[in-house]
């Protein structure tokens, strides 16, 4: 399949259209935040406390006097390099692990998957919080926890996508010419077994964002005054009465960013493959 | 210094552990086989499925590791091989399969997979590897811009085109053709199976052809192995072959083929199925089926010996003179 | 030798007319099955041979009412069983006529089991549904099927799964199935084309067997022209949608003359032939949403001319009961 036929396919469902365009939107938000941003993120103007949104304060201020618009925006940088960050950290040694437990099998698979099934009995915030409590409470902490947790999904998603396709004849006649493990695993399974991962990291950007949010929001995560939306959406959950707005912009933001990536993901899916489709 | 003798198994195994129902049991998909393939032939092994054919061609080829045996290619023993020396018999030795689409990475455009042998030995630089694929799909009758196509674009022919292409780049000796024409409708068979001969006259290969179509085999082989439940039954020149075959399973594979005239009914058709392979029967595997076993055939099994000059069967009752009536 | 007198004289149990089946899924539609038309007399085998794409599938679909409505169907032409017309038939009415009056069998008999119910069970169960029988009556009617289409055994044969049996086998069973109601019509596509030789020559066997003991016609589809000679009594060649030639089987074999015909047996190994060298048809089977204006073969003949590129050649009687479709009858 072109490129192009893909994109095609892509525009086709409506659905996938809004996550892009609100993916789009936040990619911009947080390339060109500190440019369109009205206001400073961090200085306290305490004349301006909890205002109600207004013509100066589209989404209003915060317990500080701080924007509330202004500290999205810079958020947004904060989550999309969450997202990239931990899914990064989840999906490389993922892939790995799994590409050398499918391919080479026996007591190599079975120790790496021991392991991975026991990462994966716990409960993934769970086990973030218990990273993050012993790495301490920080932005690069989290990413980091919220990473690990994940490594487990990529490794069974490559692995199965392995044993798969290391039957297939394709597969196989590369040996039978003499090729190596490495060209093998490399130049034939790896780019076969792409179009599941892609579609997972998509995917599992919103949950990272989200489960970064959690963290914040239990204080393990980014500390104040970073304009992290799970650590606002925390410190506005105190003026909930007062002024809701303070916790429910942020609130809606990630909800927004975790629709848009899913919504896009479900979309690439469909288009790359359809057969993943429950 | 060339031995006319190219590939030689002595008395290969290969068996495969099964549980059915807990029981254990032995699958012996290849039971014993010895053969020689003659530098510059085309040898066919023929039989039905779960003959063992295509486990022996894999075997021979040390595609998958043998029970026990040996496989002599060029003088040099296969199990015997390190990574190098394998690596210079995969050289050597191609494979060519049934189902061409799945044998292609459907990632990969065509002048890739032909390319792929080049790196995988590290032959020539880029531009003579350019200049060869160009070659390649002009000698295998593809056009030289289908090498920036991609494997789904080819019609079943093509593709087996393709993979003719692929096999003889690194100029093997000896090819293994696994029912390299099953899949492809008859018009399109036939210009595989003359590009096929065309090609091991030009090249001077060698083939290991397995098949399950008599018609196929009689056009494109020389010598041909017949097997049953893992066992060969009878080898012979192919005309001498068809003329009188020996073994009554032979016999019996020839007549099932349907002939191509309305006049000439199906004689002799051949009762019962396939025994299973996990459970074969006793003596000769044949006996159950065949129309002429005699007591001894059901207790012992029969060796595999010359009957007549330079003809081989493993039968206690060789068709040696109603052969001529068949 | 055959004569059309016999057909001529009684109507024929089954008459198709210019049926054309057409898709619509694709982008653009696609004639799979153009203008065809047979006849199919009593006790008789019509085969209907081609390769990959000519149709000779969908022909056979187009005759059971079986195009999925989602993705095409008969746009014209009449189907006729006995004097009474099928196309237009509503849904009830044409599964009465599938199940007791036509009746169709596979290639891949694994495929059209049920894999975790015993053959015997679904056999029982076509009888039950189709004749009306009670439990016992349907068993001992499955039996008595399955003794007929030479199962041995069959008490035990009744209660194993498909998967117990083997691929002969399970084409007997599906035989069975389809022979329980007593079809007029047996319609085989590529019966034997999973099979070994030797258990393809048995299932032959009993199909050319069963079909006057029973007193079925049948309509077999297949590629194989061995096949054709071992069981038909009339033939139609296809090629990409059209018929291209029509003849008894001894006529056709004796004497084929269009040119795609001349180019499938030269292209054949035949077994008996002392050739060694295959004459192939060059080329490739066009697509069915790519065909060429004029004649679909023109690209592969040998003997094509300027009005093969033109327009469709007319399917002519080269001699009384033989018929071509090639602009090469009609130059002198």
């Amino acid at each position: 399949m072109g490129r192009w036929d893909m994109l095609r396919d892509l525009l086709k469902n409506k659905n996938t259209v809004l996550g892009m365009v609100i993916v789009g939107c936040i990619l911009f938000l947080a390339v060109f935040g500190p440019v369109l941003a009205p206001y400073d993120p961090f200085l306290p103007a305490p004349l301006d406390r909890l205002q109600l949104p207004s013509r100066e304060h589209w989404l209003g201020t915060d317990s500080l006097g701080r924007d509330i618009l202004t500290r999205i925006i810079y958020g947004s940088r904060i989550s999309v390099m969450i997202g990239l960050v931990a899914v990064t950290i989840s999906l490389v040694p993922g892939t790995v692990l799994g590409l050398l437990a499918g391919y080479f099998g026996k007591t190599l698979d079975a120790v790496i998957m021991r392991v991975m099934d026991v990462l994966l009995a716990f409960p993934a915030i769970l086990m973030a919080v218990f990273i993050a409590a012993i790495l301490g409470p920080s932005l690069v902490n989290t990413m980091i926890a919220v990473g690990i947790v994940y490594i487990p999904h990529y490794a069974r998603i490559v692995r199965s996508s392995v044993l798969l396709l290391k039957e297939q004849l394709f597969v196989q006649s590369v040996s039978h010419m003499g090729g190596s493990h490495g060209r093998i695993i490399f130049s034939h399974i790896l780019p076969n077994a792409l179009a599941p991962i892609i579609v997972y990291a998509t995917l599992g950007m919103g949950t990272a964002v989200l489960q970064a949010a959690a963290l914040g929001f239990l204080g393990l995560g980014a500390q104040p005054p970073q304009p992290e939306w799970g650590a606002m959406l925390s410190e506005g959950r105190q003026y909930l009465q007062l002024a809701p707005h303070v916790a429910a912009f942020p609130g809606l933001a990630i909800l927004l960013l975790v629709l848009g990536f899913n919504v896009f993901g479900d979309g690439l899916r469909d288009v790359l493959d359809p057969t993943l489709r429950t | 210094m060339t031995d006319p003798i190219i590939l030689s198994a002595r008395n290969v195994k290969k068996y495969y552990p099964v549980k059915t129902l807990g029981k254990k049991g032995l699958v012996k998909a290849v039971d014993d086989v010895s053969l020689d393939i003659v530098r510059g032939e085309t040898f066919g092994v023929v039989g039905e499925s779960g003959c063992g054919k295509s486990t022996l061609g894999k075997v021979l080829l040390r595609l998958e590791d043998l029970t026990e045996g040996t496989v002599i290619f060029n003088g040099q023993d296969l199990s015997g091989l390190n990574r190098a020396g394998l690596k210079t018999f995969r050289k050597q030795a191609q494979v060519i399969y049934q189902d061409p689409y799945s044998a292609l990475n459907p990632k990969k455009k065509i002048g890739a997979v032909i390319e792929e042998p080049f790196k995988i030995h590290r032959l020539f630089t880029k531009q003579e590897r350019q200049k060869k694929v160009v070659a390649l799909l002009e000698k295998v009758g593809l056009h030289p811009d289908h090498r920036d196509r991609y494997p789904h674009e080819f019609s079943g022919g093509q593709r087996q085109r393709i993979i003719t292409a692929r096999a003889l780049s690194v100029s093997p000796e000896f090819i293994l053709a696994d029912e390299p024409v099953s899949a492809l409708d008859v018009s399109i068979q036939a210009q595989v199976i003359n590009l096929l001969m065309d090609l091991k006259k030009e090249e001077s290969l060698t083939y290991l052809f397995i098949s399950h179509d008599l018609g196929v085999v009689k056009h494109i082989c020389d010598r041909l192995a017949v097997m049953y439940l893992g066992r060969i039954v009878e080898t012979a020149a192919v005309e001498e072959f068809f003329a009188a075959p020996l073994h009554p399973y032979s016999r019996a594979l020839i007549a099932a083929v349907p002939v191509v005239d309305p006049r000439i009914a199906l004689s002799a058709i051949l009762e019962g199925d396939v025994p299973s392979p996990i459970n074969p029967p006793d003596g000769c595997h044949f006996h159950p089926r065949c129309s002429i076993a005699g007591d001894i055939c059901r207790r012992k099994a029969p060796r595999f010996e010359e009957k007549l000059s330079g003809r081989f069967a493993a039968c206690h009752f060789p068709l040696i003179n109603q052969g001529e009536a068949a | 030798m055959h004569t059309l007198e016999k057909t001529d004289m009684t109507e024929p149990l089954l008459c198709i007319e210019n049926m054309t089946t057409r898709f619509f899924a694709g982008k653009a539609p696609v004639t799979a099955v153009d203008n065809l038309s047979l006849e199919l007399g009593r006790e008789e085998t019509l085969a209907i041979v081609g390769e990959s794409g000519s149709g000779k599938s969908v022909t056979a679909l187009s005759i059971m009412g079986l195009i999925p409505k989602s993705q095409g169907r008969v746009t014209r032409g009449s189907i006729r069983l006995k004097g009474q017309e099928l196309i237009g038939l509503d849904k009830k009415a044409m599964t009465r006529i599938r199940g007791n009056r036509i009746s169709m069998i596979f290639q891949e008999p694994m495929t059209s089991l049920n894999p975790v119910l015993t053959a015997g069970f679904q056999l029982m169960e076509v009888i039950q549904k189709h004749r009306h029988m009670d439990r016992q009556k349907a068993r001992k009617e499955a039996l008595h099927m399955l003794s007929l289409v030479g199962i041995p055994e069959p008490d035990s044969r009744l209660d194993a799964y498909p998967h117990q049996m083997s691929g002969g086998m399970r084409q007997r069973v599906m035989i069975a199935m389809a022979l329980s109601c007593h079809p007029e019509i047996m319609i085989a596509d590529e019966p034997t084309t999973a099979l070994d030789v030797t258990i393809q020559a048995q299932i032959l066997h009993l199909i050319n067997q069963l079909k006057s003991r029973i007193g079925m016609s049948v309509i077999l589809i297949t590629h194989d022209l061995g096949v054709v000679a071992q069981t038909a009594q009339k033939v139609l060649v296809m090629y990409a949608g059209r018929v291209v030639e029509q003849a008894w089987v001894q006529d056709l074999f004796d004497h084929p003359v269009h040119p795609y015909t001349l180019g499938l047996f030269a292209s054949l190994p035949k077994i008996k032939a002392k050739t060694r060298r295959l004459t192939p048809i060059r080329g490739m089977v066009p697509s069915l949403d790519k065909l060429p204006q004029g004649c679909a073969f023109q690209d592969r003949c040998d003997k094509v001319m300027d009005v093969c590129r033109k327009k469709q050649p007319p399917f002519v009687a080269v001699t009384p009961d033989h018929f071509s479709r090639c602009w090469c009858h009609e130059s002198p």
